[in-house]
């Protein structure tokens, strides 16, 4: 799994961020390969999302190096790195509220568009083309998330379950080739957990990406990640496959407290 | 960037012959009829003699002109992008008085163009050099970081102590000695723009010489818009970047003292006429253009004289209320404007999109501070006189309450919104009965809607009605005991401002438009081989074995 040298893929080595005297995260690595699925797990406050926006470019690391295909990307703002093929969800669902659902989607394409000021006020074949291809390209984005019945809504009159979707159509329709989800079975009950799990399966083998999950459901990340870190109190605690990490004392001990 | 996913879709299965170049003539169509439109309504309004209250009536006509443009300008600053902006006004003012100014100066009443041009394009060389050095200076600064953290605060005092000193000290001599590098930078700067307003003079003399005798008119007008709107737009981009990098409250707070700073330049700038503003600038109707159709009662015909066209002052102002709706229209309903919304709903998120907020922002405001400037130089050339005093901020909060009374991000509410404002106090000061023809007139409006859609528009009549019945209500018990409604003017139309934010919170439209924002996207409805093959049952099966 690990590769010395550059190589395809997300690659975090030693990130450490820090908040005045907390240190949030220490010596964080990580490798995330296209078409892998890795798992991000560790107890509340453990320092996963703080990880997640180091590496999305939230936060600079106070130290280390974040690379994307061998480039280093650590520095970089939040839209750089998403050019980069980076893309992400949030914890807390964060749509477009007000904009339809195709909406909310075609947004994503936003870099690709090609026809300038001129061809938007002229209105230039151009531009009529582009719109076209985009929502062609969103309906059919929506159609493999299965949103595509609801592409007029507006979005925060979705389901709950739907709206995490949403949320991954559109981390989607940036073309990227790393997707980062941050707890996306928060608050979904375990029908829709299984569906989600379907879900990241399905888009992994489908755009080929690799996929780095952060989760609190132990059984819906041992199930579907190949390859899991557990962090607790900014350290990493254990590195390995599902079963290995199940059996670390020293993972059991952060969940669980320590043996009476 | 070509994507991956693009190549896998047969666009032309999705193509619509009507989206080829046919899309680009239907979409343009509708302008050319609306100009001509407008043009045969200024004309009429023009040679028509009008007995009772001309002025006052035509006044009113203009100043709803003015208020759309302002109010959808604005729209898309405060509702479409959610930057709240209370220095609107400052950008109207830039661009009247920045219009005015080579107008009066330079023009001849609007005969010569080439002057003008050449006014602007030395105001473009300054104002490119300056901002050039000045660019560079704050990238050397923030550069200077990368030697020590410190480094850029330390340069940044050392360069303002420098600059304090320097005039300060340099005042004290007649002619300061050649080491006052700022003092003469400074004044090397005026020099040399009047050395290039003054040299170009000649050349936009010759300029002028070339140009067709019947164009030069119309010329005047369109360089005095475009250069008082691009002032207003170069003037929104330095006001806009370091101010749109606060939220909310905060940069309300700043774009209001932007506002007033604005304000306070002009009046302490000698050349646009300090505090008394600039007078007696040549007006669109008494040019040769205008002309035309004020001689046409004593003529008995219309004279089209040496004028190319004949457009009268509310053809102008109309044509630009038109303009500046389509393209405000077209822009936030475009991939550029749903970036803009996407930057109002969630600024993280966008950003996590690969959307660049700030430039997203930045752009919006620019947009809307050239079009505030447009109506500004139009202003101008309407009124003859501008005064700073009548650009504070007061005006800018009446565009807010257009804007936020119309329901942030509706185009048409801010139409709306800023027709009724801006006649609602007039009608006030002699309120007209409203029988019958208010009711007809609301009748007439209302059947082609309610035929086209009753659903939609039901409410619309009934609320209208409603309305209209209130007022003549009001008109009938204010007759009955005697009570002034004149001198209630302005208590009936804060109460009425009150009343519908009370009512109706999220404004006339609420985000709304009045017609569709656009045609409904052609989509197949028969599920793809692909769909199908995602059926929850296939879909557990994961990844695809390659």
């Amino acid at each position: 799994m690990k590769t010395s040298h550059a190589a395809a893929g997300l690659e975090a080595r030693c990130v450490s961020r820090n908040f005045g005297g907390l240190r949030a995260v220490t010596d964080f690595s990580l490798h995330v390969k296209c078409g892998d699925l890795v798992g991000l797990i560790g107890p509340n406050g453990a320092g996963k999302t703080t990880a997640f926006n180091v590496i999305t470019g939230v936060y600079g690391p106070s130290a280390g190096t974040v690379c994307m295909n061998g480039r280093r990307i650590d520095g970089y703002n939040p839209v750089q790195i998403n050019r980069c093929g980076i893309a992400r969800t949030f914890q807390n669902i964060r749509l477009f509220q007000n904009l339809t659902v195709l909406d909310n989607v075609i947004v994503g394409f936003n870099q690709s568009a090609e026809h300038g000021l001129f061809g938007t006020i002229f209105r230039t074949a151009k531009f009529a083309r582009e719109r076209a291809a985009s929502e062609a390209r969103g309906m059919e984005l929506l159609r493999t998330l299965r949103l595509d019945d609801k592409a007029d809504y507006i979005a925060k009159n979705l389901p709950y379950g739907d709206q995490r979707r949403l949320e991954i159509a559109r981390a989607l329709a940036t073309n990227p080739r790393i997707l980062l989800l941050d707890e996306p079975a928060a608050g979904m009950n375990p029908q829709e957990k299984k569906e989600l799990m379907d879900l990241i399966r399905f888009i992994r083998g489908k755009f080929d990406i690799g996929i780095l999950v952060i989760e609190h459901d132990m059984k819906l990340v041992m199930s579907i990640c190949e390859y899991l870190t557990v962090l607790d109190h900014g350290e990493t605690i254990a590195t390995g496959t599902p079963d290995e990490v199940q059996n670390d004392p020293k993972v059991i001990e952060a969940y669980l407290g320590e043996p009476a | 960037m070509s994507s991956k996913k693009s190549d896998n879709i047969d666009l032309s299965a999705h193509r619509p012959p009507w989206n080829g170049w046919l899309s680009t003539v239907s979409c343009n169509a509708p302008l050319p009829i609306l100009f001509l439109l407008v043009w045969l309504v200024g004309t009429w309004i023009d040679t028509r003699d009008f007995q009772r209250n001309y002025g006052w009536y035509k006044n009113i006509l203009f100043d709803t002109g003015f208020a759309i443009i302002l109010a959808v300008s604005l729209q898309l600053i405060n509702g479409f992008s959610g930057q709240f902006s209370l220095g609107h006004i400052g950008f109207m003012m830039v661009g009247a008085f920045l219009a005015a100014y080579p107008v009066k100066a330079f023009s001849a009443k609007l005969t010569d163009p080439g002057p003008m041009l050449m006014f602007f394009v030395a105001l473009a060389i300054t104002v490119a050099v300056v901002g050039t050095v000045l660019i560079l200076l704050f990238w050397g600064i923030r550069y200077s970081r990368k030697l020590h953290p410190l480094l850029p605060t330390v340069l940044i005092i050392l360069l303002f102590v420098w600059l304090m000193v320097d005039l300060a000290r340099a005042a004290t001599y007649e002619h300061p000695p050649a080491r006052f590098i700022l003092t003469h930078g400074i004044s090397g700067v005026a020099s040399s723009f009047n050395w290039l307003v003054e040299h170009g003079q000649q050349f936009g003399a010759k300029l002028t010489m070339w140009s067709p005798k019947s164009w030069r008119g119309p010329l005047c007008i369109i360089i005095a818009m475009l250069g008082g709107a691009s002032c207003a737009g170069v003037t929104g981009l330095v006001v806009g970047m370091p101010a749109l990098r606060l939220r909310g409250d905060y940069l309300a707070i700043a774009t209001l003292g932007m506002g007033e700073i604005i304000n306070r330049v002009i009046i302490l700038t000698p050349a646009l006429g300090g505090a008394l503003g600039l007078g007696s600038i040549p007006r669109i109707k008494d040019t040769a253009l205008g002309k035309a159709f004020i001689d046409t009662n004593a003529n008995g015909r219309i004279d089209t004289g040496e004028s190319f066209i004949g457009f009268s002052e509310f053809a102008w102002l109309y044509m630009m209320v038109i303009i500046t709706i389509v393209v405000i229209w077209r822009l936030a309903y475009s991939a550029k404007g749903r970036a803009i919304m996407a930057v109002r709903e969630d600024e993280i998120a966008a950003s996590a999109v690969g959307i660049d907020t700030t430039h997203h922002k930045v752009v919006a405001f620019v947009i809307g501070a050239f079009f505030a400037g447009i109506a500004g130089a139009l202003y101008a050339m309407q009124k003859s006189s501008i005064d700073p005093k009548s650009f504070t901020m007061q005006r800018s909060i009446e565009i807010v309450v257009m804007v936020t009374l119309g329901g942030l991000g509706s185009i048409s509410g801010a139409v709306l919104a800023a027709i009724l404002l801006t006649i609602l106090p007039e009608l006030l000061r002699d309120p007209p009965s409203a029988w019958p023809w208010g009711f007809v007139a609301v009748g007439v409006i209302f059947i082609g809607l309610l035929i086209w859609d009753w659903r939609r528009f039901l409410p619309g009549l009934i609320v209208c009605a409603g309305l209209l019945g209130i007022w003549q209500l009001l008109r009938m018990s204010a007759q009955r005991y005697g009570v002034s409604l004149p001198d209630l003017r302005m208590v009936i139309y804060s109460l009425m401002l009150v009343l519908m934010m009370l009512l109706r919170p999220q404004g006339l439209l609420g985000g709304r438009e009045l017609w569709p924002k656009r045609r409904a996207p052609q989509r197949e409805a028969a599920p793809t081989e692909e769909s199908r093959q995602l059926g929850p049952e296939n879909m557990v099966e994961g990844r695809v074995e390659t």
